[in-house]
């Protein structure tokens, strides 16, 4: 009764350090890198580094020490350069929901395994092979439920398990350096004539071999998710709620247009057509031959979405448990957490100098969060460092070049940037925040980006 | 589109398979692909995209697997074509017309011309082959080693939105020089070339532009090749049938128009003529010009009306201008670029130049004895814009400073006009002048030249920048003394220079557009 007691007062307690206040955006506890923190990972990543070079044996040992070394700097640059989150109070949080998925699953290697967020707004997760698995905040801010996060976790936490990423580093390597291989590519490096096209039909080949495997072992870290989640008590559903939300990931979370023409007009500064005309040279698609649709399909890395869930279905729907919940830890944290990611995921990208991509997502945000200060102070920033950038002639190293391939809402954003005079910028900055200023006054941030814009539209 | 994923895709995969220890193959080590050249694609005076002619395989003995890869004026790759051809074609040139793409190649061993034209696709549409005998392929060769152009402008082949291309190819004939132009249309498989009527003169042709039925071409012709007097011709053809539809010297009353370029703004049966003039018998090559003439011509070749601009009663309202011609501190003005903006104002772009005596020259001269070393020296000054007002009025003359450059010749060209010397110089690209980039729809331009500078502040070179929009002058500079080892610039798409840094430790190549303030 007395162990109860306490458990239920650790519980309350965890809860409580958990919840966290609920603020207005522009006041968000921001993320405190903790260099403890960050000390421990990189021992931690490189002690595992050393124990997987000195247990290497065999005819290959040298090129797979090399792709070991490449993964280890890979993790370790992610971690020094403060992609990986290190604040206690998220990882706090985070390691709750790993620590479902351990109870659950007792007999798994728990010390072996790191899951960090990293702050990257691409929506995605991944297994680095060694242990380290990486959680973009760019997929956890799309999330509606702990359930799908447990799925995410349990699939890449599936491809550690299953060995996936040192099976296909060692599939590569005792292909392409075994002796037939190495036979092949020397002969063909003899042959007089059509070196190439002998050399892209043996890369295809290996690509076709090599991509089939990783299809494989998508499906097969699918299944075993399932597997590792069934006991937790989460919502298996979450697993397919999730591959839904990867199956939308090329629509953007706040997708809306960006209505520049109303945004950015004013009785000063009035919006100019050519602004945002695009006369650039475009090539029309070709129609795509059977061919092509093979070729394209067979170098596919991951099978669809769609196919993933049909596959799934009567998997999980075997293994459905009563009472089942899609969250278990706290609702409001998660909710916390997805809210404030999409603000960290703008400070990540200003600070990244990736600007352009920075504007587009706090233009979009604008739209669902018309009077947020923080994200008009953001545009304004934003506009200020395009300003400074294009002074000093190095803007292209902080925005995007317009290209077809692009989201066509972020293409029109790129043209007017690259469209707008110098002048033009500062006006664009001083009229917008104007017109912000009586809603933003009591931000404090917003003052010092307002006087700054003002600067550059007196100079 | 997922055709072109795919083929980034293997690219891709190629650079996945370059981890490799020493001692063993990779499949990079292997491949190889070789850069033949690269270029820009030219619409309207407008760069809109760029060319890499890659050789990528080797076929058999006499054939060449190559890779044409296009990327458009903000360097995002659009197509890459493939083809097979013979080992022996250079890729000239390359323009866009707005739905059609045409590369002009030279194949060195049949000694001929291919213009190769391509729809938005990226499939072949028309193929025009032109066969040069010896004597015009090695007049030919060296015309394009002269390769005065700049780098925005094209020199061989120019556009005719939606319609063809037209082109202009330097021909020698027995002992005469000559030339022929040629149509190549987009939509339907035809051609016309216009031959000139041989009267016995060497002439050298220039293309200035076309309307919306008629191309113009500036002849410039002499008796002889040493001949110090030289005429020029307008000469308008037909865009449909390749008819001569006038030819005229470029005579009005005592004045010789010299024109530098066609503007075709307005009203589409006329078109205005602008370029330096010359009072009498004067020669462009050797003499100093009067000032600038304008005449506004309609489709039959008529002067409609006609405007002079000169250097001693104009210029000098705003200028202190000797009998000469020659302006205070810049000496004789060589125009590099004239243009007409959308609305309307005409701008002339120039350098200063006039011809000293070289201390150098004369002391070593004296003391070797052996005067086998130039006296004089050209000496290039400061650059000078004048604007005209619709109405073809003198409004402004803006002189902007830079370092003079001095140029040296050999002893001969002490005995040559300094307007000779800057012919020479233009040629060999010693003026400091480096482009004129005009924006879209003409409503914008950035004229660029480089300077020296040596302050306190900074020491090396230095782009700067003259732009017009919205009715103002600015300037802008961009310091090309950079942290990386080696900075090039290039003109990019209008507004826009494309910036090359090396960067030797690293071995890396940053190549980035940047915007123009």
């Amino acid at each position: 009764m007395t162990n109860c007691k306490s458990l239920l007062l650790f519980l309350s307690l965890f809860c409580l350090l958990l919840r966290l206040p609920a603020q207005q955006p522009g006041e968000l506890p921001w993320l405190k890198p903790e260099p403890a923190k960050k000390q421990a990972l990189l021992a931690a990543i490189e002690s595992r580094y050393k124990k997987d070079v000195e247990e290497l044996s065999g005819k290959h040992k040298k090129q797979l020490a090399e792709i070991f070394k490449e993964r280890y700097e890979i993790v370790k640059t992610a971690i020094e350069g403060e992609e990986t989150i290190t604040d206690s109070r998220i990882n706090a949080y985070l390691s709750s929901l790993v620590a479902e998925i351990f109870k659950a699953n007792p007999s798994l290697p728990a010390s072996e395994i790191r899951v960090l967020f990293s702050n990257d707004v691409v929506v995605n997760a991944c297994s680095m092979g060694e242990g380290t698995i990486l959680f973009n905040t760019g997929l956890f801010h799309r999330l509606k439920s702990e359930s799908q996060a447990v799925f995410t976790i349990c699939h890449e936490l599936a491809h550690y398990l299953l060995d996936h990423g040192n099976n296909s580093i060692r599939s590569y390597v005792n292909t392409v350096y075994s002796d037939s291989f190495q036979k092949e590519l020397k002969s063909i490096q003899q042959s007089e004539f059509k070196q190439n096209q002998q050399l892209i039909s043996l890369a295809v080949n290996f690509t076709f071999r090599n991509r089939r495997h990783s299809r494989q072992h998508e499906a097969a870290a699918d299944s075993m998710a399932v597997e590792l989640m069934k006991n937790t008590g989460y919502n298996l559903q979450g697993a397919l709620e999730c591959l839904a939300i990867l199956d939308s990931s090329a629509k953007m979370k706040y997708d809306s247009p960006l209505r520049l023409q109303e945004r950015f007009n004013f009785s000063g500064q009035p919006f100019r057509k050519r602004w945002i005309d695009s006369d650039v040279m475009r090539f029309t698609s070709e129609d795509e031959t059977a061919a092509d649709s093979i070729l394209a399909d067979s170098l596919k890395t991951h099978p669809d979405c769609s196919t993933r869930i049909e596959r799934l279905k009567p998997f999980i729907k075997a293994r459905q448990q009563p009472g089942a919940r899609d969250f278990k830890v706290s609702e409001a944290t998660f909710k916390q957490l997805v809210q404030q990611f999409d603000y960290e995921l703008l400070e990540h990208l200003f600070k990244k100098k990736e600007v352009s991509k920075c504007l587009f997502l706090t233009l979009q945000m604008l739209n669902t969060h018309p009077s947020d200060p923080y994200l008009h102070t953001m545009t304004g920033r934003c506009l200020n460092e395009i300003y400074r950038r294009q002074k000093a002639h190095e803007l292209n190293r902080f925005v995007d070049l317009p290209a077809d391939t692009y989201n066509a809402e972020y293409n029109q954003l790129l043209h007017l940037i690259q469209n707008l005079r110098l002048t033009e910028i500062a006006a664009l900055s001083f009229y917008y925040l104007q017109q912000q200023e009586a809603g933003c006054a009591a931000y404090k941030p917003f003052g010092s980006v307002f006087e700054e814009a003002k600067k550059h539209f007196t100079n | 589109m997922r055709k072109l994923k795919g083929i980034f895709l293997s690219f891709f995969l190629l650079g996945m398979l370059q981890l490799g220890a020493q001692g063993k193959l990779t499949i990079d080590q292997v491949y190889s692909v070789k850069l033949r050249n690269s270029g820009t694609i030219i619409e309207d005076e407008q760069i809109k995209g760029y060319f890499f002619f890659y050789q990528s395989d080797k076929i058999d003995k006499k054939t060449n697997e190559y890779t044409l890869r296009i990327v458009d004026e903000n360097l995002a790759a659009l197509k890459d074509i493939k083809f097979t051809d013979s080992k022996d074609i250079v890729l000239i040139e390359a323009s866009y017309n707005g739905s059609s793409i045409v590369f002009l190649f030279y194949n060195d061993k049949e000694n001929s011309l291919e213009y190769r034209l391509y729809g938005m696709n990226g499939k072949q549409l028309y193929s025009y082959t032109k066969i040069l005998d010896k004597k015009s392929e090695s007049y030919f060769k060296m015309i394009m080693s002269q390769n005065s152009s700049e780098e925005s402008e094209n020199q061989n082949i120019f556009d005719i939105p939606g319609k063809g291309f037209v082109s202009v190819t330097p021909l020698r004939e027995s002992k005469k020089y000559t030339y022929d132009v040629n149509f190549y249309s987009s939509d339907k498989k035809k051609t016309w070339t216009y031959n000139p009527v041989e009267d016995g003169k060497l002439a050298s042709a220039q293309y200035l532009g076309a309307n919306d039925s008629i191309a113009v071409i500036e002849v410039v012709s002499k008796d002889k090749l040493m001949s110090k007097h030289s005429e020029s011709t307008l000469l308008g053809i037909n865009l449909e049938n390749g008819r001569k539809v006038f030819e005229i010297r470029t005579q009005d009353g005592k004045n010789q128009l010299y024109p530098m370029n066609i503007s075709t703004l307005g009203n589409s049966g006329e078109f205005l003529v602008i370029g330096p003039y010359y009072q009498g018998d004067e020669s462009v090559t050797r003499d100093n010009s009067d000032g600038l003439g304008i005449w506004l011509m309609n489709n039959k070749g008529k002067i409609v009306r006609s405007k002079y601009v000169s250097w001693e009663k104009d210029l000098s309202k705003y200028l202190k201008v000797d009998q000469k011609g020659r302006v205070e501190d810049l000496g004789y003005i060589y125009f590099h670029k004239l243009m007409q903006t959308e609305d309307g104002r005409i701008f002339a772009i120039g350098e200063g130049y006039r011809r000293v005596a070289d201390a150098s020259g004369i002391a070593l001269n004296v003391l070797t004895g052996s005067y086998s070393t130039g006296m004089t020296k050209l000496k290039i000054t400061d650059m000078l814009m004048l604007e005209l007002s619709p109405n073809f009025e003198l409004n402004n003359a803006r002189i902007f400073e830079k370092n003079a450059n001095n140029f040296r010749f050999s002893t001969a060209t002490d005995m040559g006009t300094p307007h000779a010397l800057a012919t020479v110089a233009k040629t060999y690209g010693y003026f400091d002048y480096s482009y004129t980039q005009m924006g879209k729809g003409k409503a914008t331009f950035t004229s660029g030249y480089t300077d020296y500078e040596k302050s306190k502040e900074y020491k090396g070179m230095v782009f700067n920048a003259i732009s017009y929009g919205d009715g103002k002058i600015t300037t802008d500079r961009i310091n090309l003394k950079s942290s990386a080892s080696s900075t090039k610039l290039l003109p990019g798409k209008p507004g826009s220079v494309l910036l090359l840094e090396y960067f030797k430790k690293d071995k890396r190549l940053e190549v980035r557009m940047e915007k123009i303030n």
